[in-house]
């Protein structure tokens, strides 16, 4: 199927929703008095986006707008993601004192939008498009890193994201020019044909491709392109951190599976991809992967701020998630997308228990958090120690079967150095998340520490937070299933 | 085999109502969370009787709730099967355990973790009907695990006091050990199939294809199953910690500890008997660790003072019995027991747990006496209870225990000295549960002046449910008389499940007669010398002097010293010297040493995230020419 | 081709100027510099309708807002950069000219290989047909994204609304 752009719209109607509830949001916050209805306002258009999403499922696959975007399942699943991930965050938003004092229309038009370049992100067939819905997301992701007004941090880590990301997006399209210049086409599947017979020359088309992954890769945040995250974390607005440190992340998963695979490989028999001849990537990316995986945990280790910890903990679990790329099979991509749901439920649990405690004192070092068990917040201290446990990987948890799929990718294809760094990474992991939670439950609060209470929605969604994360532990069946649906690229 | 989807809500039902009384317990009181609990197991009790009514002639009932792990070749589903030999299981978790929970709900009425406790009380309900429904080794280890949690949460309950915190840890330890050796054999068992082509753990397939492993697979993987049952069941050697297990409160003790979770281990190996049948040697084995264990702890019992203690060595003992039964093939005569015995034990325990109750707290039967007027209706179950258990002519115990006896002697695989050994024990237990009735309700009053005038009965929801367990106590047992009186239905119900693998024991009608007028001639010669020893008026004080002889029994021979001098001490002296020395002048050298290395990198790391937005675009464009770099150098 | 040679040379030098100019202010004319002979190479390559955009917007309207910025902020001349910054910017500048210049060694010549233009070939109408048709959906995600940025910019800049 490839739809000229008008037959294109039956099918674009998540996307169109989106739009209307951005301009909407626009006009109504110039209008209603209590400005917490922009934020309900933009939660009604989620989900009705969410609904229309999941009506795409029976739809037929294929090119629309003139091969600019493309529907299958593949991206249905990573707009459903982001959908996910941009209702948690505004529902943790309602309640977070530090989104109070922002401006709430801009702040969920920004939000809104970011999850529609994710939307974008994840379906784009051509290289303009990809570079257009990366800057939609970077864009409005810099904006929302310096949305407190008055704090320094923000402001710093904003101006730093976006001189950063600046560059690399800069980066990023001078290799696609290159791409460009050497095929003659912006469009995946063209650019895909005129690779095959090879016979390009392979230094040029590895630094154009090098190139592109680092606007990528700055996205999911792997090394040596992450050295932006842990001060744009930090200083960012917690939920928005959340946002970042998932939907961003599943987004630039999604074109990089996108652009690496379908576009610039080839499906064998069986689920195995072949790189086009010269296009060898995927050696370097599995160093990549362990040295991400590696740094990540060790510079983890000696963190006080829990924000900037689940940075590094973030940058970690990229170099995890990189080892599904590195095996070239479809086994491999399946344990990516089961790892990004996995990993989106947790870390947004973790996130979330951060913005009750700053909520309830301010803090977010980890001093900050000693003996919450016994500071009337025992079911959330119980909650953040499942999500820790959970991000090392351990039984019964759903990290430790995204983990597993992951491991066992890798050790199908016999990349044995590559597990057993990632194994001993996850044992280093264990020492700074267990350190979170000896804080909480045996060191005793000091009388100063204020008591920590949670407000009802909050509790509503750690409850589904954490209950999923136990049964998913317990139950992946149906995970596996809707991943193995998703694995489907429509290509020609 | 039919579908059935109500199967689910048996053991769910429990959970649902131990999740609502966790997360909002607090907020409708400790009077509805206890009527919240007692419903969810109500509720499981009439569904198992639905159960009963449905179950198909010589059929089986499945509910697959969803599909749990899916490895080509290898499926275990999340699903649950009841047959004959479940819903007598079902009837006795249910039905005991319903009659427990009401019991509580007077007996923990003033306590102030009584949400806490019966959110506890119903998730064991729900792990041991997890246990018992299970069509998979897998879903039943799960189960299998849940109790033992259950069982240790329950045990420390009232944890503020730390010998119970100990006694908590010491279940857990002991069934540890046990659970490995369970946990090894089903991997075992799993493998040896594997090797056979049968990638499966599913109860049934496995039965119908067990037939392939060879004899010494079978004889090794049935040993380390049973070896996980001594733990679980209170087995010589690892019963060690059910008699300590009593510091929990004592319904617990009637519902955990004497009535459904030490079963457990009876349940498995009757589940797997197919497998057992395989192995003759793992069959002896476990027929001299029962008649031993049976024997062995009837003396302990013997001496103790402790109104708890007693019942808990009396149930080591019984558990016992059953092994036995298993070990000489007769799993429908061990399951009989297990019925019976769930009834009179509980009743026992839970009059135990009233006479504590009306004594606030008194557990040394030295300070009781005379008790008969103060609490007539605990009296006279108790009563009851203590003749069946004894063996008394008609009573429950009598039929099961007999049944047990008579197939040590002329089964196939029985022997004498297994009867010999059966029939002392039934001797002995006349004598120590007599012993300790007339300690408690007759003779002098020793309670306390300052406590004696708050003796009272206990309330009508205490009552009414040691009145239904003594109508089991007597009745339960009918339903497998011996074939000169009216007939077993009892081997007839349980026929499907274990079909031929039960030889009829041969023998003479006379000889059975014979050998049941032994066991009653045993029995009576223990209540009288109870009787003389204890029941008479002054006596009683009297003999209660340490004998000399009897240290050694009082003292539960020593095990709990000899295990602490072999076993524990070593271990916690090597542990001491690995501790002291050897842990931090080698191990800590290494591990500081790599711990240092890596925060050592980890400062080295943290130093290049400077902050500096320059330095983070060196490193963005350094990282590039370095994977240039490498690719220039392939 | 020597009218190429004689654009690009003096384009690579003025963006040399742009990089070591101290002067913020010389630093931006510069680049006006840059930016119209780029233009120009656009009208050589028959592209008139690319070249005037260039110069319009590029030229015309962006670096004017650079150089109100520069003069409003009014930064004093920036001080010298420490030796080794300048080694190391100087290096990876090199490296990156070496690739260049193998990759473009590499590059096997394309004589007589100058793809024929098509007739109306960056015309404002071939342009325009193709922006609003093949490529209309990312005109309109561009112009969502500009949207966004101004609000943005609003936001961060004016915190008391």
């Amino acid at each position: 199927m490839d739809l000229n752009n008008l037959d294109s719209l039956q099918f674009f109607y998540p996307e169109i929703v989106l739009t209307g509830v951005i301009l909407f949001l626009i006009l109504v916050d110039l209008v209603v008095v209590d400005k917490r209805w922009v934020g309900y306002f933009a939660f009604a258009g989620c989900l009705l986006s969410l609904w229309a999403t999941l009506r795409l499922y029976v739809a037929p696959e294929g090119w629309l707008f003139h091969r600019m975007i493309v529907l299958d399942n593949f991206s249905l699943f990573f707009k459903v993601v982001s959908l996910v991930a941009a209702l948690s965050v505004m529902w943790i938003s309602f309640s977070s004192r530090e989104v109070r004092s922002v401006h709430q229309g801009e702040y969920y038009t920004i939000l809104l939008t970011s999850a529609l370049g994710m939307f974008f992100m994840a379906s784009s067939t051509n290289l303009l498009m990809a570079y257009l819905s990366l800057e939609l997301v970077s864009l409005t992701s810099y904006i929302l890193t310096g949305f407190l007004p008055r704090n320094r941090r923000s402001s710093e880590a904003a101006l730093k994201y976006l001189i950063y990301g600046g560059v690399a997006s800069g980066t990023m399209i001078y290799g696609m020019s290159w791409v460009f210049g050497m095929t003659g086409s912006l469009d995946y599947a063209r650019i895909n044909e005129v690779l095959a017979p090879g016979g390009m020359n392979h230094l040029t088309l590895f630094i154009a491709f090098l190139f592109i992954l680092a606007g990528f890769g700055y996205k999911i945040v792997f090394v040596p392109f992450h050295m932006w995250s842990p001060d744009v974390y930090q200083g960012a607005p917690t939920p928005i951190t959340a946002f970042l440190s998932v939907g961003s992340n599943a987004a630039g998963v999604a074109i990089l599976i996108r652009f690496f695979f379908p576009a610039v490989s080839r499906l064998g028999d069986e689920g195995n991809w072949l790189f086009l001849t010269g296009v060898e990537w995927p050696h370097f990316l599995l160093y990549v992967s362990m040295v991400t995986m590696t740094v990540g945990n060790l510079c983890a280790l000696n963190q006080q701020n829990v924000k900037r910890l689940l940075a590094y903990s973030g940058i970690a679990h990229a170099g995890y998630i990189l080892m599904g790329l590195v095996v070239l099979n479809n086994e491999g991509l399946k344990a990516m997308l089961l790892y990004i749901i996995v990993y989106l439920i947790m870390n947004l649990g973790a996130f979330l228990v951060v913005v009750i405690v700053a909520n309830a004192t301010g803090r977010e070092d980890i001093e900050g958090y000693r003996g919450l068990a016994r500071r009337g917040a025992a079911i959330p201290a119980v909650c953040m120690a499942i999500f820790l446990f959970s991000l090392t990987g351990l039984p019964p948890l759903a990290g430790f079967v995204g983990k597993f799929f992951l491991f066992a990718a890798a050790i199908r294809e016999e990349f044995y150095y590559l597990a057993v760094v990632a194994i001993i990474n996850s044992v280093i992991s264990l020492y700074y998340y267990a350190r979170v939670v000896k804080t909480m439950f045996l060191d005793e609060p000091s009388p100063a520490d204020q008591q920590v209470l949670m407000t009802p929605k909050d509790s509503a969604l750690l409850g589904v937070l954490s209950s999923l994360t136990v049964v998913f532990g317990l139950y992946w069946g149906p995970l596996v299933h809707y991943t193995n649906e998703s694995l489907r690229f429509f290509m020609k | 085999m039919e579908n059935l989807i109500l199967l689910r809500f048996i053991p769910l039902i429990p959970l649902f109502g131990a999740g609502l009384n966790i997360f909002f317990g607090s907020r409708w009181g400790r009077k509805n969370a206890g009527l919240l609990a007692c419903a969810a197991v109500g509720l499981s009790f009439l569904l198992s009787l639905w159960v009963i009514a449905a179950l198909p002639e010589a059929g089986s009932l499945k509910d697959t709730v969803f599909i749990w792990i899916e490895s080509e070749p290898f499926r275990a589903d999340f699903s649950f099967r009841a047959d004959a030999l479940t819903v007598v299981m079902l009837l006795v978790v249910t039905g005991v355990g319903l009659l427990i929970h009401i019991y509580s709900l007077g007996y923990m009425g003033h306590d102030e973790g009584m949400i806490r406790y019966f959110a506890y009380l119903n998730l064991f309900v729900f792990f041991m009907l997890v246990l018992v429904m299970a069509d998979n080794l897998l879903l039943l280890f799960v189960g299998w695990e849940g109790v033992g949690l259950c069982s240790y949460l329950l045990i420390g309950f009232w944890h503020h006091d730390h010998t119970n915190t100990i006694a908590g840890n010491k279940a857990f330890v002991v069934n540890r050990i046990g659970d490995f050796g369970f946990l090894l054999g089903i991997l075992l068992l799993f493998w040896a199939m594997g090797r056979h082509g049968v990638w499966t753990l599913d109860l049934w397939e496995l039965k119908a294809s067990a037939h392939v492993l060879s004899p010494e697979q079978a004889l090794l993987i049935t040993l380390l199953l049973f070896f996980g049952a001594t733990g679980k069941s209170a087995q010589i050697p690892l019963y060690v910690w059910l008699p300590d297990a009593m510091q929990g409160p004592t319904p617990v003790s009637a519902l955990i500890h004497a009535a459904t979770m030490v079963t457990a281990g009876v349940y498995m190996t009757a589940r797997l008997y197919f497998l057992f049948s395989m192995a003759p040697v793992t069959l002896a084995v476990i027929a001299t660790v029962g008649a031993l264990t049976a024997f062995f702890a009837a003396t302990i019992a013997l001496a103790q003072n402790d109104i708890k203690r007693v019942l808990a060595y009396s149930t080591v003992s019984q558990l016992g019995y059953m092994f036995l039964a298993v070990g000489v093939g007769a799993f429908g005569a061990a399951i009989f027991h297990l019925f019976t015995h769930a009834f009179f034990k509980a009743c026992l325990f839970l009059g135990a747990g009233s006479v504590i109750h009306s004594l606030e707290g008194e557990q040394d039967i030295r300070n009781m006496g005379g008790l008969r007027s103060y609490l007539p209706t605990t009296y006279w179950t108790y009563l009851i209870a203590a003749l069946a258990i004894s063996g008394a002519p008609l009573t429950a115990g009598f039929f099961s225990k007999d049944l047990i006896l008579w197939q040590a002697f002329a089964g196939t695989r029985g022997s004498m000295w297994l009867w010999f050994l059966a029939w002392l024990t039934a001797g002995l237990t006349a004598f120590y549960m007599f012993r300790q009735f007339f300690l408690v309700f007759h003779g002098p009053c020793r309670v306390k002046e300052s406590a004696r005038a708050h003796i009272h009965e206990s309330p009508r929801v205490m009552t009414m449910p040691l009145v239904l367990l003594a109508f089991g106590a007597v009745f339960a047992g009918w339903v497998g008389a011996p074939e000169f009186l009216w007939g077993s239905r009892w081997d007839r119900w349980l026929e499907p499940v274990f079909g031929g693998a039960v030889e009829p024991a041969h023998g003479e009608p006379f000889q059975e007669l014979f050998l049941m007028g032994l066991t009653l001639a045993v029995a009576a010669v223990g209540f009288v010398l109870a009787y003389l020893g204890y029941g008479r008026a002054g006596r009683a004080l009297e003999s209660l002097r340490p004998a000399p002889g009897l240290s050694l029994l009082a003292n539960k021979y020593y095990v709990d010293e000899i295990y602490d001098f072999v076993f524990v001490r070593p271990l916690t002296r090597s542990a001491g010297w690995l501790a002291g020395s050897f842990d931090p002048k080698f191990i800590d050298a290494i591990v500081n040493g790599v711990a240092d290395r890596v925060r050592g990198s980890s400062l080295f790391w943290r130093r290049l995230q400077s902050g500096n937005v320059q330095h983070y675009l060196f490193g963005f464009l350094a990282g590039t020419l370095l994977i240039l770099a490498y690719y220039l150098s392939q | 081709m020597i009218l190429f040679f004689i654009l690009a040379a003096l384009s690579v030098i003025f963006s040399l100027a742009v990089v070591f100019q101290r002067n913020p202010v010389h630093s931006a004319m510069a680049l006006v510099a840059t930016l119209f002979l780029v233009a120009v190479l656009f009208l050589t390559l028959d592209a008139p309708m690319v070249g005037f955009l260039q110069i319009l917007v590029y030229a015309g309207a962006i670096m004017i807002l650079f150089l109100f910025v520069i003069m409003l902020l009014n930064p004093e001349a920036l001080e010298r950069r420490r030796v080794f910054w300048w080694g190391l910017g100087s290096t990876a500048a090199l490296v990156l000219i070496v690739e260049m210049a193998a990759l473009l060694s590499a590059i096997p010549a394309r004589e007589g290989r100058i793809a024929a233009v098509a007739e109306g070939f960056g015309s404002p109408e071939m342009l325009g047909r193709t922006l609003f048709r093949d490529f209309v959906l990312p005109f309109e995600i561009a112009s969502v994204l500009l949207l966004v940025a101004i609000v943005g910019a609003v936001v961060l800049a004016k915190r008391e609304l």
